[in-house]
């Protein structure tokens, strides 16, 4: 009889335990659909290289989501910087692939309130751009529209090469009480990854 | 002693190695806290040395948690093999923790709080407001601004309606100088300009509307909106459809750059600013307040583990004295005075160490000493033992309690006992474990209680050896020094001297005897005869008869004093003695049977024990020491009314009644007596004091002997029969001392009188079973 109790018991136990478990899980979910939600994504949907004279030109389809804090962040006027990387490598038998040239953009986004809009200034070149709408102004950093990265005189003709870019929130240009926070926060932490592709270059007459 | 100045470390040098390195550990780290603090406050030129220092401080973090590991986790290590100083350790650790950590809590505590409201102290919410306020009264006033300038956008356009390209150019130079803008912009839907003309020349490229614009326009809406074109100031930027003509040609636009006056553009960027900076901080507020948080907890962390490394470190160098004076100690208990501390520091530790390195090497030079002295002492106590033992005299000394110090060798062969096992106790006890010494004890109790300072004394004891005559000299000596005082007592044993003394003295008086008497007997016996042989026939009968009955007492008497002269003779010229193995019962019926075949009226009765032991003797002069007894028994009884005592030429018998009683028992039939003319011989095997004796006692019926001559029974010449020589007891007493025997008579209640004769069982010692307390006679 005593047994059986135990038994009983322990079946009960057990079978609040998987409840909890369900719980857990449950929560866990709904707490990482939640977190996801705004936990933003930089990611690099198709990008490509043309010679123009003698100057590569990148041009590139990006997407920005922007994360929660990013958002917030922006919202109360702190600057955001976004960068684009685009490296060349040179891939070679039996050794790593050697480093030809690389390139950095960066394009600061802001919120100018008493214009109430947002600020797109390409950081290299300093243009500016003026923006109503937030979306506006990701819109125009997403498409990528033959940007001059670097001269063809670095590149062999005719060769293959390794092409990779990536775009992400420079957290080295926040202010520094957010800075050390952010390097630990995935909300701040978006970067889309490398994205490569093979090019060969164009030689003369190509 | 030579101290190992090698092995000690220079203190100086010590604290060197192991201060310096912390110190300048320390003040790096406080140098690149100090930096890191500048660096959280946003100092320009220490941004980009943030995150080297704070992996370098996250690195000292990491390295001094290793470092307190490794030292908790040696101390623990100590403390659980219980070795020297390792609680103490543990003691001073942890009030040196306590200590760092109670007042630094608080002020961390404090700071915390101070920063907490320090910083929310920097907003506020009316200044909030304030700026709010201020942006929205500029947002006003340029949007009215802008939308005056919508309206003269707009009259701009209805001016240009209708224009072709060519005029617009034209147009477009008037419209700049009417209207107050800076830039007029002609283009299309699509944003491609069509003409443009500025005030500013140097600006040649006309600012373009972007695409959102150009969307908001394609709907048909104006666009108004404040461009804040960093260079220029502030913008307003109008742009409107331009409608057209012809319905089927695409509509124009037109935009117009409006210059803001560069008072308001001021104002109004000022309160832009003020706006942005206050809401930048009011949003960096929380990670400000967590940055200066982790910033100090950083530094207390860093400086509550700097404490605990140093309360680590300075725990053991304070106990490192210690353990090497405790480990000091230890060595020095254990009794190796040769161990020397090394010198840690020049502190009173330092002092204390080297005292104590003064003292060890005290004790040892001291003890060094006493083993020398030792050794001394045991050298003459040596060499005291060594002349000691080769002394023939037995030789004891006593302290003044009597307790029994030293007993040599020969003190050992002489009374027969292992002194060794008795010294350091009361010469008494002795008494307990060897009660034939007791003769020998009580005399030196006599003379040490009377605390004669010097004495000699003569004694006879009846040990193993049988009969002993000691020689014995006391002295007693004072103590000087360490000397205790005490008392030395020398003896020797004198019996073979006594008996060779003796046997000479009486030779020479028997020798002399024989020469001075036997020598007159003969012509005393011829002339006696002579005289008999020439006058007896000449005289008359009676005469004849006179002198017949005169000479034959004459011839009879010479002839017995030359039996006599005959006899001294024999005691002096006793031949040595010849010891063989013999049954002493085997004897006493051998020489009995002789007794028996003649016609005696006495009667002999015989009490022989079967299991007597055989002794070492010599069978002539048992058999003479039996027959002496026994004829001795046989006279007396044979006389039974001789009483008295005799002297010279009396026998030497001692007037012994006689019995007729036969009895088994030798003491019952001592006590009761026995019957008319009867000799009872008795055997036995007596153990007294662990030593073994055969006794022989022949017991007569007669009346007994004076006490008065009870002492001088055995001595020559003394006898209670008028014809005795005094001789027959004499001999037998020197033939039982030949063999280490006793000898003595004794009356017996009820009647008669018993010789007794004990002779040792040569080397045969019993074992005391009892508590034989029977004392020798």
């Amino acid at each position: 009889m005593g047994e059986y109790n135990i038994y009983m018991n322990f079946k009960k136990y057990l079978s609040e335990l998987f409840i909890s478990a369900r719980l857990v899980i449950c929560f866990s979910l709904a707490l990482f659909v939640f977190t996801s939600a705004h936990a933003g994504e930089f990611f690099v949907v198709s990008a490509q290289m043309n010679k123009v004279n003698d100057t590569y030109h990148l041009s590139a389809q990006l997407g920005y989501e922007l994360s929660t804090e990013v958002n917030e962040a922006l919202q109360n006027g702190i600057p955001v910087t976004l960068k684009l990387e685009a490296v060349i490598v040179y891939k070679r038998d039996f050794l790593w692939a050697k480093k030809v040239t690389k390139m950095k953009q960066r394009f600061r986004l802001r919120y100018h309130a008493l214009s109430e809009q947002y600020l797109v200034k390409n950081l290299n070149s300093g243009e500016q751009a003026y923006y109503k709408v937030l979306d506006d102004a990701l819109y125009n950093l997403e498409h990528v529209v033959d940007l001059p990265i670097f001269d063809a005189k670095l590149l062999d003709p005719g060769k293959n090469y390794v092409a990779r870019i990536r775009t992400s929130v420079d957290i080295t240009e926040l202010p520094v009480p957010l800075r050390y926070f952010a390097y630990f926060s995935s909300g701040w932490n978006l970067t889309s990854g490398w994205f490569s592709w093979d090019f060969l270059t164009q030689g003369i007459g190509v | 002693m030579v101290k190992n100045s090698q092995a000690q470390p220079t203190p100086a040098k010590g604290l060197r190695a192991g201060i310096i390195p912390a110190l300048l550990v320390l003040v790096l780290l406080i140098g690149s806290l100090v930096l890191m603090s500048n660096a959280t406050q946003d100092s320009a030129q220490f941004e980009k040395l943030y995150p080297t220092l704070f992996s370098l401080n996250l690195l000292v973090l990491l390295v001094l948690i290793i470092l307190i590991g490794m030292n908790v986790q040696r101390v623990v290590r100590q403390y659980r093999s219980q070795a020297t100083g390792s609680r103490l350790t543990v003691r001073l650790v942890a009030i040196f923790v306590v200590l760092a950590l109670v007042p630094v809590s608080v002020v961390y505590y404090f700071s915390l709080q101070f920063l907490e409201r320090g910083i929310d102290n920097w907003f506020d919410v009316e200044i909030d407001q304030a700026l709010q306020d201020s942006l929205e009264l500029s947002q006003s006033a340029l949007g009215l601004r802008m939308r005056e300038l919508v309206k003269e956008t707009e009259s701009i356009a209805a001016s240009l309606v209708g224009l072709p390209k060519s005029m617009v150019v034209f147009s477009l130079n008037d419209l700049i100088n009417d209207s107050g803008a800076s830039e007029l912009t002609f283009m299309n839907l699509s944003g491609r300009v069509i003409a443009s003309n500025a005030t500013d020349t140097k600006n040649i490229v006309p600012n373009r509307p972007n695409e959102s614009i150009l969307n908001q326009l394609k709907s048909g809406r104006t666009y108004v909106g404040l461009d804040p074109i960093s260079e220029t100031g502030l913008y307003i930027r109008a742009v409107v459809s331009v409608l057209s003509v012809n319905p089927l040609q695409e509509p124009r636009l037109l935009q117009a750059l409006y210059p803001v006056p560069e008072r308001i553009s001021e104002l109004a960027s000022n309160v832009q600013l003020a706006y942005a900076k206050y809401k930048e901080l009011s949003y960096l507020r929380a990670p400000l307040k967590r940055s200066f948080t982790v910033t100090l907890s950083l530094i207390l962390l860093l400086s509550v583990l700097i404490a605990i490394w140093a309360a680590f470190l300075f725990a053991q160098r304070l106990v490192a004295p210690i353990r090497v004076l405790a480990i000091g100690t230890r060595s020095v208990a254990a009794g190796n005075y040769d161990k020397r501390l090394p010198l840690l520091s020049n502190d009173e530790f330092g002092s204390l160490v080297e005292s104590f390195n003064d003292m060890t090497e005290n004790i040892a030079l001291a003890r060094d000493e006493v083993k020398g002295s030792q050794q001394l002492a045991e050298n003459e106590r040596a060499y005291l033992t060594a002349v000691l033992g080769s002394l023939s005299s037995g030789v004891l000394t006593l302290d003044q309690a009597h307790v029994l110090r030293i007993a040599n060798l020969a003190a050992n062969k002489i009374l027969g006992i292992d002194f060794s096992k008795m010294l350091n106790e009361k010469i008494d006890n002795v008494k307990n474990s060897y009660p034939h010494l007791t003769t020998f004890i009580n005399a030196l109790d006599l003379h040490l209680n009377n605390k004669s300072t010097e004495w000699r004394e003569e004694m006879t004891l009846f040990g193993a050896g049988g009969r002993q005559v000691l020689s014995c000299r006391g002295q007693s000596f004072v103590g000087t020094g360490q000397l205790q005082a005490g008392y030395v007592i020398v003896f020797d044993d004198v019996t073979a001297l006594i008996q060779v003394e003796r046997d000479a003295a009486w030779g020479e008086v028997a020798r002399r005897m024989a020469h001075e008497i036997k020598n007159p007997l003969t012509p005393i016996q011829l002339s006696a005869e002579r005289l008999r042989h020439k006058c007896l026939d000449k005289m008359d009968a009676e005469s004849a008869k006179i002198l017949e009955r005169s000479t034959h007492t004459i011839i009879q008497q010479v002839s017995a004093m030359k039996e006599m002269v005959q006899a001294f003779s024999e005691y002096a010229r006793m031949p040595k003695i010849e010891l063989v193995p013999l049954n002493i019962n085997d004897l006493v019926n051998e020489v009995l049977d002789l007794y028996r075949a003649g016609e005696s009226k006495s009667q002999i009765y015989l009490n022989l024990d079967s299991k007597l032991p055989v002794i070492e003797a010599d069978a002539s002069r048992l058999r003479q020491l039996v027959i002496n007894i026994v004829k001795n028994a046989y006279e007396t009884m044979a006389e039974p009314s001789s009483q008295g005592v005799t002297q010279g030429a009396g026998r030497d018998t001692a007037g012994l009644s006689t019995g007729n009683a036969a009895c088994t028992l030798r003491k019952t039939s001592r006590e009761r007596g026995v019957g008319e003319n009867a000799i009872i011989v008795n055997t036995r095997q007596v153990q007294e004091a662990s030593r073994l004796f055969i006794e022989l006692s022949v017991q007569d019926s007669g009346t007994g002997i004076p006490e008065d001559m009870l002492n001088h029974l055995f001595e020559p010449y003394v006898t209670t029969k008028p014809r005795g020589t005094g001789l027959g007891l004499a001999i037998v007493k020197k033939i039982v001392e030949e063999h280490g025997g006793v000898v003595w008579a004794e009356n017996i209640r009820g009647g008669g009188a018993a010789v007794i004769i004990r002779l040792p069982v040569s080397n045969t010692v019993v074992e005391i079973n009892g508590n034989i307390k029977q004392s020798m006679k």
